[in-house]
């Protein structure tokens, strides 16, 4: 047994210590970062030197403690619940938010332009039919249907401009995308360079890949010294190790996440507008104030269109209400799942005073051992034998 | 379960947001006094009220057509009241011309009166209102009333006078050559109007009856949709009042919440 071995163990005390009150320190700064999971050193005893003692096998002395490593408290599998959910969460939200704007848009004023439009071209028919000497009635009805014409047109377009800004949504979510994957692989060329150990560096990809999730729905599998490979949920390869296998194009097929949602929702919307279009031609027809009418076919053509309108609304409110309940669940999900992750990765600063406090005694305890093997080293090499 | 500051922080103001939402909703509510601001709110209940507005402007449109319907029944039961005090007074001239004692002269005044008489009863029978005939030779003019039901304004003109005007012509001529009127005939024509006359008068009750039933049917829907759209203010204000409550009672714990930790307590 060497004559420094206290002083050595002391300084393995103090180093560690220190390593483990910057740690904490580091913990505390970063308490409200975003996506910050919490650091904790992990120390062991070093491993012991044989002491001669009577009894034999020879005695075991202990040499003190080393850091073995910073571990970054993290729960994989709640991370990949959370992007999941994150994917389905951004695909309702993104349906639910269009086809919101689609139904104010068709609810206008009084419940729907195109009834009253409809109804009030009707009106004005019943009574061309009950007075046909009368030329005022056949002008109030000429402008009802030119007005019913531009409430029908300029709904289109309205339908128009919706599926427009959904399409430069499509390509700006798509960006966005793109550049986040080259984000993550440049990443994962720093973390494999550490030899996956940099512990910031991981935080902030698995920040990245949280956002990307909500975009895409992504599969996530580790790969070695702290890589990983990145793939949609329908298998297409997105990043193995560094390399960036795919990007996003417009053909590119994506399943869940907001991109997703983006093309589902056009779907419906172009499916509501070709209704739109078939009623306004069918009622143009059936309507012109050239043709000639009689109260029956009035009542029944009336009947016919309101019911298609009707129809129409009737469907895109329950669709848009069923989607608004799915979203909100989703949403619920996420955040309860936020939540778990959370109390596995957050930092309570409750508990990092008391481990400031607990470390600071190690370190005092560590200091004091070494001035005791200094006062015992004094002893022997100032006071002994002089 | 171990909890972290962040956790704290979102919970609180997640809660204080769901809060935030369903005031905004039950403020909406009652300022709009409507239970739902969109379709998706209640897709069914959504379509009923549409239903139940294009029928009552139905209803309204009907309303027109029986002010229009009710228009010529009158001028209808008007014109016929006046043809049949025209023939009563052509009865009478008929009674005096079948008199042997009258000579030439006075029965040219007869002849006179007819003719002037014959006259308006043909202007009547040609009486129009808005370019229509209200004793049609062809199709009568109908009227939708209600929904299925429609109502002819219009007389026939056959059914009204017949052969009246054949039947005067004959009178003038036996006048003009000191020939007996035939009464009968005259008499029967009169009938045929008085006969006419109620019918017309049966048209316009129920007419009225058509008019009494759709103002019901429109005070019934009225309810109706007032029932389905309208909020009931006194529970809208009442809810209004207890959510503010919980969102105040979620602020204050919040701040409870917030202001104790471990560094407060070591020296």
């Amino acid at each position: 047994m060497s004559t420094f071995h206290g002083l050595e163990v002391g300084k393995r005390g103090i180093t560690t210590a220190q390593t483990q009150l910057n740690t904490t320190g580091h913990n505390m700064t970063n308490a409200a970062t975003p996506g910050y999971s919490r650091q904790s050193v992990g120390a062991t005893s070093s491993t012991p030197t044989q002491v001669f003692t009577t009894q034999s096998p020879n005695g075991q002395l202990g040499t003190g403690v080393l850091t073995d490593s910073i571990t970054r408290l993290r729960d994989q599998f709640l991370d990949s619940k959370f992007w999941g959910q994150s994917a389905q969460a951004g695909d309702l939200s993104m349906q639910a938010s269009a086809l919101g704007e689609l139904e104010k848009l068709m609810q206008g004023s009084n419940d729907g332009n195109m009834q009253k439009a409809m109804q009030d071209v009707w009106d004005a028919w019943e009574t061309v039919i009950t007075n046909p000497n009368d030329s005022g009635s056949k002008a109030v009805l000429n402008e009802r249907f030119k007005s019913f014409v531009e409430t029908a047109s300029h709904l289109e377009n309205e339908i128009n401009a919706i599926e427009s800004r959904l399409n430069e949504q499509e390509v700006v979510t798509r960006e966005q995308a793109n550049s986040l994957l080259i984000s993550i692989s440049g990443l994962n060329d720093v973390i494999y360079r550490s030899g996956g150990k940099d512990n910031d560096a991981m935080d902030q990809r698995d920040r990245l890949i949280d956002q990307l999730s909500g975009l895409v729905g992504l599969r996530v599998t580790p790969g070695e010294k702290g890589m990983i490979s990145l793939q949609l949920q329908n298998g297409i390869g997105l990043i193995a190790g560094k390399e960036i296998l795919n990007s996003f194009t417009s053909t590119t097929q994506v399943d869940s996440g907001a991109l997703a949602g983006i093309s589902k929702v056009k779907e419906t919307i172009a499916a509501f507008k070709n209704n739109l279009q078939e009623l306004n031609v069918s009622f143009t027809a059936a309507s012109n104030p050239l043709s000639s009418q009689s109260s029956t076919r009035v009542e029944e053509q009336k009947e016919k269109h309101h019911q298609l309108w009707q129809g129409m609304i009737g469907e895109l409110g329950t669709r848009t209400n069923s989607l608004n309940r799915a979203r909100d669940t989703a949403i619920l999900a996420k955040n309860g799942t936020e939540q778990d992750r959370q109390s596995v990765m957050g930092v309570s600063l409750d508990e990092e005073m008391s481990n400031l406090i607990k470390y600071q005694h190690a370190y005092n305890a560590a200091a004091r051992l070494v001035s005791t093997t200094d006062q015992l080293l004094d002893t022997i090499i100032n006071r002994m034998g002089v | 379960m171990r909890i972290s500051h962040q956790m704290l922080h979102n919970q609180s103001t997640q809660r204080i947001q769901q809060n935030m939402v369903r005031m905004t909703e039950t403020f909406a509510q009652a300022s709009s006094g409507k239970k739902s601001q969109r379709p998706s709110d209640a897709p069914g209940e959504t379509v009923q009220s549409m239903k139940l507005k294009h029928q009552l402007a139905d209803l309204e449109q009907y309303k027109k057509n029986q002010g229009q319907a009710e228009l010529f029944l009158d001028e209808v039961d008007n014109k016929l009241q006046s043809m049949s005090g025209i023939m009563q007074r052509i009865n009478e001239l008929g009674i005096q011309a079948n008199n042997d004692a009258l000579f030439k002269g006075e029965r040219d005044i007869i002849n006179n009166e007819l003719t002037e008489l014959t006259t308006e009863l043909q202007s009547i029978v040609n009486f129009e209102v808005n370019g229509e005939a209200l004793f049609t030779k062809d199709q009568p003019k109908v009227i939708q009333v209600a929904k299925g039901t429609s109502l002819e304004v219009t007389l026939p003109v056959d059914n009204a006078i017949g052969d009246l005007f054949t039947t005067l012509a004959d009178m003038k001529s036996n006048l003009s050559s000191n020939q007996y009127i035939d009464l009968d005939a005259l008499k029967a024509a009169t009938d045929q109007i008085t006969d006419v006359l109620a019918v017309a008068g049966a048209r316009k009750n129920r007419l009225e009856s058509i008019q009494n039933r759709l103002e019901d049917t429109k005070l019934e829907q009225t309810k109706k949709l007032s029932s389905i759209e309208g909020v009931d203010m006194a529970e809208v204000l009442t809810r209004l009042k207890s959510e503010e409550a919980t969102y105040q009672a979620g602020l204050a714990a919040t701040s409870r919440l917030y202001s104790a930790s471990l560094v407060d307590y070591l020296k």
